[in-house]
């Protein structure tokens, strides 16, 4: 047993030398939320996702528990502005900056010129089964949110997300061209 | 992580060291408790920073910097700029020590306010405002040094 | 100077310091002699410490306080997992609906342009 409790001490030595580039919520985001009528904020690590699951037994939870069940973590900002013009592309630079490297893709870019209703979905991974990280900006005159969910997801699981919790369900396109739009 | 976290806290690496041995001792107790390697990372980076502020504390430093005993990264990063980078490490050392605690695990780390606030046992929104605080705080002096505004 | 340029700088200045050579030999060379001094001491107390005779009861007080400690973190987690699950339902609330707007976006667009195309 102290053998074991040694032997598993030198991985835990090893591995800590290793640093992810991983996406990380921009503290410069929480500014907002002094100029927004409405803030949601929403944190859970590894530790909190897996204290929920403890809390997710009943037959309404089993999805949602099988969606969350492997994912490291779940960071919602959602802020909602009285007027037009309260945050700036500025604002999202931090978040897209760490969006441009190799590790992840763009999948969805849309941008209205009628309704000003903006949205980028972000993959990470290179693995068409599996996706290890889904970011999302949804940027409207009035509201700004990011979500980012870091993995691993089933991409089945990304309909699943539209699907439950009384919004219809949405196809998943992991290695689909961005689609982008003009004005409409 | 763990001695790079004790050393940023405390500026001294014997001192740093025998910390971040008191610390995987204590883990090599622990281990039977904890339940996933996430939970042995947030354990770590939560002992090894209250044993660091500790001894902070206990030992009352506040002693001025030579650029000399400021830890360096082992590695070169890319697109760096070495004496900014001296600079700020230098400068982030010279930050009272429950803000440089904050700096050292948001950036060196890359936690989130709420994590870094469960590893220190503080609440969040302290967490917020000290990183608000120093970093308008090292921005200040940055700009001092460069001679030019920095957002 | 770019946005949020002293975040970048930060995090590169702050990159992590390894430990020096030997760290690691040091630690476990540490850890293996706290787990055989554990392994002595065990056995020389049994039969060293008279005081011992006391420690059945001594057991049962710890055990009973240790319970009552034990109900009460069972509680705090209970609280803490309740409040965790709605967190939960919320992220994946906001990311659906999220979701089916970009969904509804793309539909549009490809809509536009098959129609252009007619």
């Amino acid at each position: 047993m102290k053998q074991f409790g040694i032997a598993l001490l030198v991985i835990v030595i090893s591995a800590m030398g290793a640093r992810a580039q991983d996406f990380k919520m921009p503290v410069n985001l929480d500014r907002l939320a002094a100029k927004a009528s409405e803030t949601t904020e929403v944190t859970l690590n590894g530790r909190m996702l897996k204290l929920a699951q403890k809390f997710m037994n009943d037959e309404d939870d089993a999805e949602a528990r099988e969606l969350i069940k492997n994912l490291k973590g779940i960071y919602v900002r959602s802020f909602q502005f009285d007027s037009v013009g309260a945050y700036s592309d500025a604002d999202l630079e931090a978040v897209r900056s760490q969006l441009k490297s190799p590790a992840w893709e763009k999948v969805v870019n849309v941008r209205s010129k009628t309704d000003g209703q903006n949205a980028e979905i972000y993959f990470k991974g290179d693995n068409p089964d599996r996706i290890d990280g889904l970011v999302i900006i949804a940027a409207d005159p009035r509201e700004l949110t990011v979500v980012h969910i870091d993995g691993p997801l089933d991409p089945s699981n990304i309909e699943k997300l539209g699907g439950q919790f009384g919004v219809p369900r949405v196809e998943a396109h992991p290695k689909s061209k961005p689609a982008k739009a003009g004005a409409q | 992580m763990v001695f790079s976290i004790a050393l940023r806290f405390v500026r001294d690496r014997s001192v740093a060291e025998e910390l971040a041995q008191d610390v995987f001792l204590k883990l090599y107790r622990e281990l039977p408790r904890l339940e996933s390697p996430e939970h042995v990372k947030f354990w770590l980076r939560r002992v090894t920073s209250h044993r660091a502020l500790d001894y902070i504390r206990g030992a009352h430093r506040r002693a001025e910097l030579a650029l000399d005993d400021v830890p360096e990264p082992t590695v070169a990063g890319k697109h760096n700029d070495p004496l900014m980078e001296r600079s700020l490490r230098k400068l982030v050392s010279s930050l009272p020590d429950q803000a440089r605690a904050v700096i050292v695990l948001r950036y060196q780390e890359d936690m989130e306010p709420q994590e870094i606030a469960e590893v220190l046992g503080i609440p969040a929104a302290t967490v917020k405002s000290r990183l608000r605080r120093s970093l308008a705080l090292l921005r200040g002096k940055v700009q001092r040094l460069v001679g030019e505004p920095i957002r | 100077m770019k946005p949020n340029e002293i975040d970048e700088q930060l995090k590169r200045a702050l990159r992590r310091c390894e430990p020096p050579e030997g760290f690691a030999d040091r630690v476990l060379a540490r850890v293996e002699r706290e787990a055989s001094r554990t392994t002595s001491r065990s056995v020389w107390t049994v039969w060293r410490w008279p005081f011992l005779r006391w420690a059945p009861i001594a057991a049962l007080i710890v055990i009973a306080v240790t319970g009552i400690s034990y109900q009460v973190h069972e509680r705090q987690q209970e609280a803490e997992a309740r409040a965790a699950k709605q967190q939960v339902m919320l992220a994946l609330r906001i990311t659906g609906s999220k979701l089916r707007v970009a969904k509804q976006k793309v539909k549009s667009v490809e809509a536009g342009k098959v129609e252009n195309k007619l």
